[in-house]
């Protein structure tokens, strides 16, 4: 039994140094950076599987192409452990610029140390820094694009002549830090109008369970006249539950969501849903090959927030009058 | 009244928690909350129906919460390419009777473990789900597919009517058929069953096909909510379906099967997470909350199984028999 | 070929070693061999000394809490709260980390992942959960307490500490090795020990096959249970620090779906579900299998939607082999699982 087992872990071995005698001919080769070589960058993606990723990858493509680099795209598949490994493979393969929108945020460290021991730099695309670093982070205004959904929403109270000032607030899971901050950012303005956000429940970032959060806070507070939540696959479902529920998404119950996804978009066309805060992934995806191709260059960067080396990009309110222009 | 709650352990913590949260919230005794969880519970109990099955065969089908997403999304984009409602739903079913078949076949057939066979389809048929979609919603605006949550037969909410007929067809076919006792029977001892002559694999199959079908209705009812089918829908509704079961009283060794316990075990759940949201508890409490409520039924369950606990000892008595 | 089986069968001594027990242990090293041996063709990027490193270093707390849940399975009995373990044990340690330096954050991990063992196995022997039920449960409530402690944010390793110790240990190489991987190494190799080579490890696996007859025998429920659990939070604790010195951060929802990810990698190994049956070294090539595969799809190109199918399919084929031998169990089993594809008439009988 034993010497099974050491046979197999010799043959692994075996196995493992052929591979690295065969490899180190080929790196030697490939490694060799020349000045005036095609430019490579590799692209970290969160998950491939969300439009909004796909958008952002798009927009980070297409301004590569236009200066003539190169894109390794890596999916992370909202997995931490495949962020970091797929990340460090980037950097591995020789990437000049790495630009990662990170599923942990907070992950980045051992990603960021590995590109500084190689000289890359990283531009962080959305999500958040988790405090490592990086050259620069493009991210969208959260706390101002929840601000953006208060104010929308107490016009439009005020227009459907709801006495109640009571309102409610569906949060992303408790691990998505970053995004609870579109919350954080619409309880402040509400409140400074004189709102009470008297429900503020968590639906997971998922429909489904936007939608059972709605019918539980409709139940509770029948006289809510608003409704904010943190993404639109929540925002839509809990317009549903809102119209099951013998209402009106839009003249009893303010809806707003956050994304600007298609089925937002859609939704405000057909009059399901009241407003969407539009992120815009794919000039998100631009700006960092921008900040990328200046960091290269070790030019310097602009910071909206020099501090955290933070460029916003802006976000904007979608309601009905405007979201024949979206897309 | 005792045979019932001795029947029906769940009962006892049901009623208890029912009352604390008419004592401590204003609003859960009224109409529109109590219809509002019964409905939500209603749609759990109805795969829980066929899951209570499956596990009474002592096997679990991790994949129905992928199928809940295809048939979602194949429901959905029928809708899309202009097909009528009743074809979208007999398209959206058979997808998820051959999911069922497909387990049931590599299980039987092939001899796969159960665990991962249904665990490769669930990771297949998400797969399958994510690729034909593309990561982009099929929305829908459809009043047939509305109809199925929203309906309202003699003013009660369709959902409840479905679950409640899932539920009788659930109970004659566990206590009144022969397919029932069969069931039972390979869940208590399969090479007991096999070697009695009955068609084993056969039920087994029939038994896969119904958790499949059952998680194609899942997928209509939450897309007939929702109004669209994606990739994302579905995600962990596996644990879901089993969690009603297993709280219920189903033994997860199976040859058991307690069709009220799976209902009551649909209700708890709904309720519990109904009640913590109209607290208003943060998230971080929800899960330890459910956790929690997990743990203490089923221990519960087993004390009041103390009684059996002879069992072994009669076992033993057997291999004694047996090697005098 | 039924002469054949009859010989076999009644000169039973030396047992000869046929396709199926063979198949038992080496089935899936097997597969993995073949499969490194393709890369070169379908992904030649695998094998740079970089990438295989890299493979070697992200399996290792996969692997390592696997070599606790065989023993888990080989008793009977899943933990399914492995990724609450994890999740909680990795936050714990984090936190001890920036109170007390490398040393605490260890002991924290150690400490933490044996109290969410002790706890499972207190679950099933004191309130007589079932440990499916028993584990599903502390599943949410670990999660939850990882939840609780990280609701201002994350835990994570600061950038600052880049050159502590503790650091070195998701990232060092020894002899070109990971040392995360020499850690896996030498758990599997404690594993087997225990497993081939104790009294408990036998105890278990007897267990494992008969509970009532291993209790008739004498074996304690509650040794084996507290054993058992108590050693899957044990290589929790251990996959924990491996886990966080690579990815620096952790919460309540790290690695959702775990459990599903670790008990996948023992049952392909060849544990058997129905306890009783254990193979560490079918374990160990399971657990690079899933990814080493998974790095060929993910050099390919391939779509993670199709990576799913892949690797779904892949399952389901490495487990159909090991299904039909079963089914067709016996000497000369092999033949006879082949034809078994085929539909029988006259076999009938014998099967």
């Amino acid at each position: 039994m034993s010497t099974k087992k050491i046979l197999s872990l010799a043959l692994l071995g075996t196995l493992a140094l052929a591979g690295c005698t065969d490899s180190s001919e080929t790196t030697a080769g490939s490694a060799a950076p020349s000045a005036n070589k095609k430019i490579t960058v590799g692209f970290s993606v969160y998950d491939m599987q969300f439009e909004f990723f796909q958008k952002m990858a798009k927009g980070t493509q297409d301004a590569a192409a236009a200066k003539g680099w190169e894109v390794k795209l890596h999916d992370e598949k909202s997995d931490e452990n495949e962020m970091v490994t797929g990340a460090s493979a980037l950097i591995d393969q020789g990437v000049d610029l790495l630009i990662i929108s990170p599923f942990k945020p907070t992950a980045l460290g051992p990603i960021i140390a590995k590109a500084k021991a190689k000289n890359v730099p990283v531009i962080v695309d959305d999500i958040g820094g988790g405090g490592a670093p990086y050259d620069a982070i493009v991210i969208s205004d959260n706390a101002g694009g929840g601000k953006l959904a208060a104010e929308f929403m107490d016009k439009q109270i005020q227009a459907n002549g709801s006495k109640s000032k009571n309102v409610a607030s569906i949060t992303c899971e408790p691990s998505a830090t970053y995004a609870a901050r579109r919350n954080a950012g619409f309880k402040a303005e509400i409140e400074t109008r004189g709102y009470k956000v008297v429900a503020e429940l968590s639906g997971n970032s998922k429909a489904e369970e936007g939608y059972k959060v709605m019918k539980d806070i409709l139940s509770k507070n029948p006289d809510v006249a608003g409704v904010f939540a943190c993404n639109d696959p929540m925002g839509v479902a809990a317009a549903n539950a809102i119209k099951d529920a013998g209402k009106s998404p839009l003249t009893d119950i303010v809806t707003v969501g956050f994304n600007a996804d298609p089925e937002a978009l859609t939704a405000i066309k057909s009059d399901k849903l009241s407003a969407t805060i539009a992120q815009d992934p794919t000039a998100m995806g631009a700006l960092t090959v921008k900040l990328g191709e200046q960091a290269l260059n070790k030019q310097p960067i602009e910071f909206s927030n020099a501090p955290e080396r933070e460029v916003f990009n802006p976000v904007t309110l979608v309601d009905k009058t405007n979201v024949d222009s979206i897309n | 009244m005792i045979d019932a709650i001795k029947k029906v352990p769940l009962l006892v913590p049901l009623v208890l928690v029912m009352v604390i949260l008419s004592i401590s919230t204003d609003t859960f005794l009224t109409v529109g909350n109590l219809e509002n969880v019964l409905v939500a519970a209603a749609i759990l109990a109805i795969p829980g129906m066929a899951m209570t099955f499956c596990l009474a065969m002592g096997e679990f089908d991790l994949s129905i919460g992928s199928t809940v997403s295809l048939t979602g999304v194949v429901c959905c984009s029928a809708l899309i390419a202009g097909q009528p409602v009743p074809i979208a739903l007999f398209l959206a079913l058979a997808v998820g009777a051959v999911i069922g078949l497909a387990n049931g076949v590599v299980i039987t057939k092939l001899g796969v473990t159960p665990f991962i066979a249904t665990l490769a389809t669930m990771v297949i048929v998400r797969g399958a789900s994510l690729a034909y979609t593309d990561g982009h919603d099929q929305i829908v605006s459809s009043a047939g597919l509305k109809y199925l949550v929203g309906g309202r037969p003699l003013g009660i909410p369709m959902p409840i009517v479905l679950a409640v007929v899932a539920a009788a067809l659930g109970w004659w076919t566990i206590n009144r058929t022969r397919f029932g006792r069969w069931v039972c029977a390979i869940g208590s001892n399969r090479d007991a069953a096999t070697m009695s002559g009955l068609p084993v694999d056969r039920i087994r199959i029939a038994v896969y096909i119904l958790v499949g079908l059952s998680g194609g209705v899942w997928g209509l009812l939450i897309s007939s909510q929702l109004q669209k089918g994606n990739g994302q829908l579905g995600l962990g509704f596996e644990l879901d379906a089993i969690t009603v079961v297993v709280l219920g009283g189903t033994a997860l060794l199976g040859g058991r099967a307690s069709i009220i316990g799976t209902l009551l075990g649909a209700v708890m759940i709904e309720t519990i997470r109904n009640g913590l949201n109209l607290l208003n508890t943060p998230p971080a409490y929800q899960r330890i909350s459910v956790g929690l409520l997990l743990i203490a039924a089923l221990a519960l369950l087993a004390f009041r199984r103390e009684d059996r606990g002879a069992k072994p000892k009669r076992a033993l008595a057997g291999v004694q028999e047996s090697a005098a | 070929m039924t002469t054949e089986t009859i010989i076999e069968r009644t000169g039973d001594k030396p047992a000869k070693i046929s396709f199926g027990r063979l198949w038992d242990t080496w089935g899936v090293t097997a597969i993995l061999i073949l499969l490194l041996l393709c890369t070169p063709a379908i992904a030649p990027g695998f094998l740079e000394v970089e990438n295989l490193q890299s493979v070697l270093r992200e399996s290792a707390y996969v692997g390592i809490v696997a070599v606790g849940m065989t023993f888990a399975i080989a008793s009977g009995a899943f933990d399914l709260s492995v990724g609450g373990q994890l999740a909680l044990t990795s936050v714990v340690s984090l936190m001890a980390f920036s109170g007390g330096g490398t040393a605490a954050a260890i002991a924290a991990a150690i400490v933490t992942g044996l109290l969410c063992g002790l706890v499972n196995a207190g679950l099933i022997t004191r309130l007589r959960v079932p440990p499916f039920v028993a584990t599903l449960g502390s599943l949410f409530v670990f999660r939850g307490i990882a939840y609780l402690l990280t609701q201002d944010g994350p835990k994570t390793l600061p950038y600052s500490q880049i050159h502590s110790p503790f650091v070195k240990l998701g990232s060092l190489n020894i002899a070109g090795l990971p040392l995360p991987f020499i850690i896996m190494v030498a758990v599997f190799a404690g594993g087997w020990i225990l497993l081939r080579r104790t009294a408990i490890g036998r105890r278990t696996l007897a267990y494992g096959s008969s509970p009532s007859a291993a209790r008739f025998c004498g074996i304690s429920d509650t040794r084996i249970r507290l054993f058992v659990f108590g050693l899957v939070g044990l290589t929790v604790g251990i996959a924990a620090l491996t886990y966080i010195t690579r990815v620096w951060t952790a919460d309540g929802s790290a690695q959702d779906g775990f459990e599903l990810k670790v008990i996948a990698a023992v049952v392909l190994g060849g544990t058997a579900l129905k306890g009783g049956k254990g193979t560490l070294v079918g374990t160990f090539s399971a657990v690079f299998l899933v990814s080493v595969l998974n790095e060929v799809l993910v050099s390919r190109g391939v779509e993670s939607a199709y990576q799913r199918i892949v690797l779904g399919c892949v399952l389901i084929v490495a487990l159909t082999i090991d299904g039909l031998r079963t089914r067709f169990a016996g000497p000369g089993s092999f033949r006879r699982a082949i034809t078994g594809l085929i539909p029988r008439k006259t076999t009938q009988a014998t099967s």
